[in-house]
């Protein structure tokens, strides 16, 4: 038999209903995870990534938005269907999220420490005092100084803040963690540092990670599988190592060859032409069709099935056996 | 944050003091001959001459100002050309019925004007959201006197439930209170909604929800949290207001508060009296101002804060 994934996410499709028309945010996304596994969930602004990371713990704003089809197993269970009550106990406990913004994503009127302690209770019989022992040693644990815990959110600085929140993100030792662009509103000296503690934090208490983001180079670092989505699609799946270097994609490429390069003499990055395509007006065909340097007539007829092109490494493209070629 | 409420305290002597020069002014140069309105039309000059002397109305303008201030610096407030009281005692037998009933109005407006808000704000363009703020426009577009009437012909002369006038017992106040409150609950619950709507949106209540924080407890405890310093503001301005609403309703239901006190006394020219009243209602509405931004504090870090850097 096989082992149970940990999470099993089939044909998903996520609408936002507004007025000027519906809005498809995710089309029949699938994708797996098994414990203690990381994937990096990959592609440009607007591409559905949130989307995906919300719908998982079913916080997408409603209305506008609305999860259509599809189903979400955890360990087993299909979330979708679960009663709210149950929701509210795998939220924070057993999968739990890391927003994009630490500037915006606590809540300025609470301690920070009571914010983390408030998770620690909610899933756990502790009295005050033990969720509050708790909750110091996770501040510890992230590199916060446990006196700290009496202290308001705008006592901290963005990097800070970002702990706080992967603090109270891991407090109850989930099995998934949801990491949605976590680094982004980050500068640079403390995103290395915010990533190596997730990394180093992810292999002790061995989490599962979604890790969204737009930056290769972290998946490059940090997962060992890669998830790259398109208008709300996946169009190329599987171990990073095989898709860094054996890219089928031609959009995978493109995101490539948009990554600038020390070692290369070439003065100028190759941005991938176009823009999205509009999600409430997609593409009949290859939603990639209008800006892929590889378009032939039956792209622009046929959206393409996700093929196996080596083992457990799929690509959703007509032509990628010329797309391997072209990196 | 006590040396801010100590500082606060000491900004009411500058504010009292133009108060009372302002009400001062205001009523020394207003019309009518306070003797002649005391006395009637038959009185002779000399009578009228000599009641003016006595009530110090033939001194100067500076001179009787400082007189008045004098006094109020030692609680005495005169006392009054209609009633011969000492207009001090008689504020102070006043004063609790019309601050009951500005209390009380202020209260059930909170706990109208509030939740009716946060229901609105959380079932936005439901039918509970038009049902609520239909009520509310309904709530403030009547005028509290009006309203009062209205109470009085129905609990009181149909159905006899309620006494119409007087304060002989708790039920004397109801319908008053009820009268003064509904335009308050009417901006409290459109400022609630508004507020709250605001602070659904952010992220950090996508945050609680992610922590797997009960629906109601995240509406409770950290959108409304954070709404609330709005509100406060706006409950803050609206005790000024009970204030007034208050003064019609004691007219309309006849409680003997200051409300009453101060009208009959402008129509008289009882110039102790009206000094004093207005002067009392001013600090009434300035301690009212320091407890709102006390609560500011209390209810947000940030500014709580803030006070701390002052202190440095």
């Amino acid at each position: 038999m096989e082992e149970k994934k940990l999470l099993k996410i089939e044909d998903l499709v996520v609408e936002y209903r507004t007025d000027g028309g519906v809005i498809h945010a995710v089309n029949g996304l699938r994708l797996e995870l098994d414990r203690g596994e990381a994937l990096g969930l990959v592609g440009e602004t607007g591409a559905g990534k949130t989307t995906v990371a919300k719908s998982i713990l079913r916080i997408l704003p409603d209305p506008p938005a609305k999860i259509c089809s599809g189903s979400i197993e955890f360990e087993g269970e299909d979330l979708l269907k679960l009663s709210e009550s149950k929701m509210q106990k795998i939220r924070g406990n057993k999968i739990s999220m890391i927003f994009q913004d630490p500037m915006t994503a606590l809540n300025p009127v609470e301690t920070i420490g009571e914010q983390i302690a408030e998770t620690v209770r909610i899933h756990n019989k502790l009295s005050r005092a033990e969720a509050q022992k708790r909750t110091i040693e996770m501040l510890e644990m992230v590199g916060i100084p446990g006196e700290r815990y009496g202290e308001f959110p705008h006592q901290f600085s963005g990097g800070m803040k970002q702990r706080v929140i992967i603090a109270m993100a891991l407090a109850c030792n989930p099995e998934l963690l949801l990491a949605d662009e976590p680094t982004t509103a980050l500068d640079v000296t403390i995103q290395a540092q915010v990533l190596e503690m997730m990394a180093q934090l992810k292999k002790e208490l061995s989490t599962a990670l979604i890790l969204i983001t737009h930056d290769l180079g972290i998946v490059a670092e940090m997962c060992e599988k890669v998830a790259v989505v398109y208008a709300g699609e996946i169009v190329e799946y599987g171990t990073a190592d095989h898709i860094f270097n054996h890219t089928g994609h031609p959009y995978t490429v493109g995101l490539f060859q948009s990554l600038p390069r020390l070692n290369s003499t070439e003065k100028r990055l190759k941005p991938i032409k176009g823009l999205m395509p509009d999600p409430s007006a997609l593409p009949d065909g290859c939603r990639f069709c209008p800006r892929c340097p590889l378009a032939a007539e039956i792209c622009e007829k046929e959206n393409p099935a996700l093929q196996e092109v080596a083992e457990g490494h799929f690509v959703k493209c007509h032509r990628w056996k010329e797309g391997a070629g072209c990196l | 944050m006590l040396r801010y409420i100590l500082k606060r305290l000491l900004w009411l002597i500058p504010i009292l003091l133009g108060v009372s020069i302002l009400i001062f002014t205001i009523m020394y140069f207003s019309t009518g001959d306070p003797a002649r309105i005391m006395l009637g039309s038959m009185a002779t000059e000399e009578q009228l001459e000599e009641a003016r002397e006595e009530m110090g109305l033939n001194k100067g303008f500076v001179e009787q100002y400082l007189d008045f201030l004098n006094g109020v610096i030692h609680l005495d407030l005169g006392t009054s050309y209609v009633s011969k009281q000492d207009v001090f005692s008689e504020i102070m037998t006043r004063a609790p019925y019309t601050i009951r009933v500005a209390v009380i109005s202020l209260f059930l407006s909170i706990i109208i004007g509030v939740p009716l808000g946060i229901v609105s704000a959380v079932n936005q363009y439901s039918w509970k959201d038009n049902l609520a703020m239909l009520i509310s426009m309904v709530f403030v577009s009547m005028p509290n006197f009006w309203v009062a009437m209205l109470l009085v012909l129905l609990f009181s002369l149909q159905l006899g439930w309620l006494p119409a006038v007087g304060v002989s017992s708790w039920t004397c106040y109801i319908m008053p209170c009820i009268a003064v409150s509904l335009a308050g609950a009417a901006t409290f619950s459109r400022q609630t909604r508004s507020s709250m709507l605001e602070v659904i949106r952010q992220d950090y209540i996508v945050t609680a929800r992610a922590k797997g924080v009960k629906e109601n407890k995240v509406i409770m405890k950290h959108a409304l949290k954070n709404a609330l310093i709005p509100i406060i503001t706006v409950i803050g301005g609206r005790v000024g207001n009970m204030l007034g609403g208050a003064l019609i309703a004691e007219t309309v239901f006849s409680i003997p508060g200051m409300g009453v006190y101060i009208l009959n006394a402008i129509n008289n020219r009882d110039y102790p009296v009206v000094r004093g009243t207005a002067l009392v209602i001013c600090i009434w509405f300035s301690v009212c101002m320091l407890a709102v931004d006390i609560v500011y504090a209390l209810v947000d870090p940030r500014i709580r804060s803030q006070f701390a850097r002052k202190k440095r």
